[in-house]
């Protein structure tokens, strides 16, 4: 007999899902029970998420939708309820990186696209999933975050928008608790991404080495973390930061944080 | 097929008891030391993959034999891969202990350095920080989450750190508290 799994009959929103990071996060959901919704700005890589989870036997609906936007993040529920119903979990992983950008080069309307891209999409992904999970009594919202969010030279709008995504992480697991909804953050570090290989060679070097065992991290470790808090086992779990940064965040020196 | 073959926990038998039963794949063999004081040689044999430091839930545990004894199984420990605190949340500051709260931001601390000790050589070293209530069993006060936080929250957060796949996690303090520390300045 096959032991029932721990996400069984839930259902799980992925957003950014069609590569990287939240590829991994979608497929082991997937393996532990949940049928997934997996978004992505394009189709075609949503597509093919969807498509590696149903062929290992999950299930899965592809949906190409922008969620930094208030229509985008309308049509991605509306689908997801159309395929599965409710979501009880929602993984806000969508976002774009940006590194080495002084701050004189950033003008207010690329600030804002970082904004509403990596920290807007969150908010209104959550907002749009919470009446259901707080009329059930039950949900699970993870937020991917970053540890660019404790300040790095070169990334003022994309660490700002990863210390809202604390902010908000922290906020709503104080406002939706009492309806057992947990919400909270992992922060991962330099993760081998297809996004990650298009950085310059000294650049990654100096990240390789930023991190006390001198290794990236791949898209499952983000994934594993994801997984463990998105569990009903999880469930004294809210408003917490997890890292997975191999322990990239631990060291209290000025000096290492900007090597 | 447990996932790993020895175990090490430092703490209240009690709880070692009651954990082990909630994750029997955990470990084939448990070696539990009550008293950090009297740790055998046996558990400084090397053979150690898991280590749990527990003691601090005994409120008479010595702080620096207990980090002395976790020093110790970590620098002889070949075997040794995941070393795991079992703090309370009294580590971010409590309103009239503040021995507890110094033993437990101590180990936090000794947490984090030990994980930037041993990153390089794949041993990671986590703490978790139980809400102060666990020990009554009862709804943490002001707790966002209506409900209490248990040895089986301590269980399920263990077999997470404990997992050979966490590999790329350390140094991290995880509050298990209903929510009750998010208003800490300290609890990111």
């Amino acid at each position: 007999m096959t032991p029932v799994q721990p996400l069984q009959g839930q259902v799980a929103v992925v957003t950014g899902a069609g590569r990287g990071i939240g590829a991994a996060i979608a497929t082991l959901l997937a393996q532990v029970g949940a049928a997934l919704v997996v978004d992505d700005l394009q189709h075609e890589p949503a597509a093919q998420t969807a498509a590696q989870i149903t062929a290992e036997g999950g299930r899965a609906v592809a949906v190409a939708a922008d969620v930094a936007a208030d229509a985008g993040v309308e049509a991605l529920m509306h689908a997801a309820r159309d395929a599965f119903g409710d979501p009880t979990v929602l993984v806000n992983n969508a976002g774009v990186g940006r590194m080495d950008t002084p701050v004189a080069e950033i003008d207010g309307k690329e600030f804002r696209r970082i904004l509403d891209i990596n920290l807007t999409s969150q908010f209104l992904c959550a907002r749009a999933v919470l009446p259901a999970m707080v009329a059930a009594g039950y949900g699970r919202i993870i937020n991917i975050g970053s540890r660019a969010w404790l300040g790095f030279p070169g990334e003022s709008d994309y660490g700002a928008a990863k210390g809202g995504t604390v902010s908000l992480t922290r906020a709503l697991a104080l406002e939706v608790g009492r309806y057992g909804v947990t919400v909270n953050a992992v922060a991962p570090s330099a993760i081998i991404t297809p996004a990650m290989e298009n950085l310059p060679a000294a650049t990654r070097e100096r990240l390789r080495t930023g991190h006390p065992g001198s290794r990236f991290g791949e898209p499952l470790d983000v994934a594993r973390a994801v997984r463990f808090l998105a569990l009903p086992a999880s469930g004294a779990i809210t408003g917490q930061l997890l890292y997975a940064c191999g322990g990239r965040s631990l060291r209290g020196s000025s000096r290492a944080a900007t090597q | 097929m447990a996932t790993w073959s020895t175990a090490c926990w430092l703490g209240p038998p009690g709880i070692a008891e009651q954990v082990r039963t909630l994750l029997p794949d955990l470990a084939e063999t448990w070696q539990v030391v009550a008293d950090p004081v009297l740790l055998p040689e046996r558990v400084v044999d090397g053979s150690v993959e898991l280590l749990v430091d527990a003691a601090m839930l005994d409120h008479r545990a010595p702080l620096e034999a207990t980090v002395a004894a976790v020093d110790r199984i970590v620098a002889t420990g070949g075997a040794l891969r995941r070393v795991v605190s079992v703090v309370t949340t009294a580590w971010l500051g409590v309103d009239g202990d503040e021995r507890e709260a110094m033993r437990c931001a101590a180990v936090v601390g000794h947490s984090r350095a030990q994980a930037l000790r041993r990153a390089a050589s794949g041993v990671t070293v986590n703490t978790i920080a139980l809400a102060t209530a666990f020990r009554t069993a009862e709804i943490p006060a002001g707790a966002p989450l209506a409900r209490a936080v248990g040895i089986a929250d301590l269980a399920n957060a263990l077999e997470f750190f404990a997992d050979p796949e966490s590999h790329y996690v350390t140094g991290q303090t995880l509050n298990i508290c209903a929510g009750t520390t998010v208003l800490s300045s300290m609890s990111v």
